[in-house]
């Protein structure tokens, strides 16, 4: 059996989870935000330590590249 | 502001997507035993979330910039980890319904084309597809519920946010990863007319696929209601526990 569980956030979605998960040994929880918390990890531990010079090598990259191409980038907000 | 995370274009290919799988799958376990449910050695399962890390990564080494004074970076946004999250999830409840395990879902809002997406993995037609490409064929679920969770009731609503908020809070000293709005004003302004009017698109959409079978029945549950909530824990367990339940 597969449920789906859908919704705002705070409408009881990871309660129902917890309810059904206790009442019976089966199930398997797979929670979207508990994915996400353990890929993010996985990224910052690959990537270097992000100094300020490296933003701000960046950012300067960014708007050089967009001046010559208006338009090209979307505002980098940090 | 918006949160970015950057990953060196050196260390993207030091982090192949087989190693991203195998750290993701291995930090799932079952709460109750202990037991991993998805073992490190190979399996289908890391084919699955393979595949879907492989591809995201994929499109972003285009975007790689050298620069003069750092190794190149690839940006990467919140909502693009957002959307490698949903991505993984979908590859990992093929993986448990393939595994002949009942599958809880708690997926919060995601854009339509998404959902669908999740519909399609955990409705018998596309288990019955996945199950002729992996070895070792199952049968895909016996019954597939849409739940859709909503609140009648604003203060309630606003005091359950609250709560979370607090609780989560505390536990991690406000250090979170998943950030998770904390009153119903800030939920409210996450969501705009747009926004809604897609969400409400989608309860459309669900309704439809009940009615076209794909799925056997939707459940709307409010959280203001004692007696709804206890009402959908009864009806789904008659299918869990008696392999079945009335249609009407």
């Amino acid at each position: 059996m597969a449920v789906i569980l859908h919704g705002f956030p705070g409408t009881g979605k990871s309660t129902l989870a917890r309810r059904l998960a206790a009442s019976h040994t089966s199930w398997v929880v797979i929670d979207k935000d508990d994915v996400k918390s353990k890929l993010a990890p996985t990224i910052d531990a690959h990537a270097p330590p992000l100094s300020a010079v490296s933003l701000v090598s960046f950012a300067s990259v960014v708007h050089q590249e967009r001046s010559w191409y208006p338009g090209a980038f979307s505002p980098l907000t940090v | 502001m918006v949160s970015r995370r950057f990953l060196s274009a050196d260390g993207m290919k030091a982090a192949t997507p087989e190693r991203w799988a195998e750290t993701v799958l291995s930090e799932f376990h079952d709460s109750d035993s202990q037991d991993e449910i998805v073992p490190k050695s190979r399996h289908p399962a890391c084919d699955l979330v393979e595949g879907a890390i492989s591809e995201f990564f994929e499109s972003r080494r285009s975007r790689a910039r050298k620069t003069t004074t750092t190794a190149p970076m690839v940006e990467i946004s919140d909502d693009e980890i957002n959307e490698l999250s949903y991505t993984v999830m979908i590859a990992l409840a093929k993986f448990v319904l393939l595994d002949r395990r009942n599958l809880i879902v708690d997926s919060p809002l995601c854009r339509a084309d998404v959902f669908q997406t999740l519909v399609d993995a955990c409705t018998p037609k596309d288990g019955a597809k996945a199950a002729t490409t992996l070895p070792s064929p199952s049968p895909s679920p016996s019954h597939t519920a849409i739940v859709h969770c909503h609140c009648s009731d604003d203060s309630i609503w606003d005091a359950r946010l609250r709560d979370r908020h607090s609780h989560s809070h505390s536990r991690t000293g406000g250090q979170t990863l998943v950030r998770k709005p904390a009153t119903l004003a800030e939920t409210r302004a996450l969501y705009d007319e747009e926004r809604m009017k897609e969400i409400a698109d989608m309860y459309e959409t669900m309704q439809s696929l009940v009615d076209a079978g794909t799925i056997n029945e939707l459940i709307k549950v409010d959280a203001a209601s004692d007696v709804e909530q206890d009402a959908a824990v009864r009806r789904i367990l008659e299918w869990v526990v008696g392999g079945g339940g009335d249609d009407e």
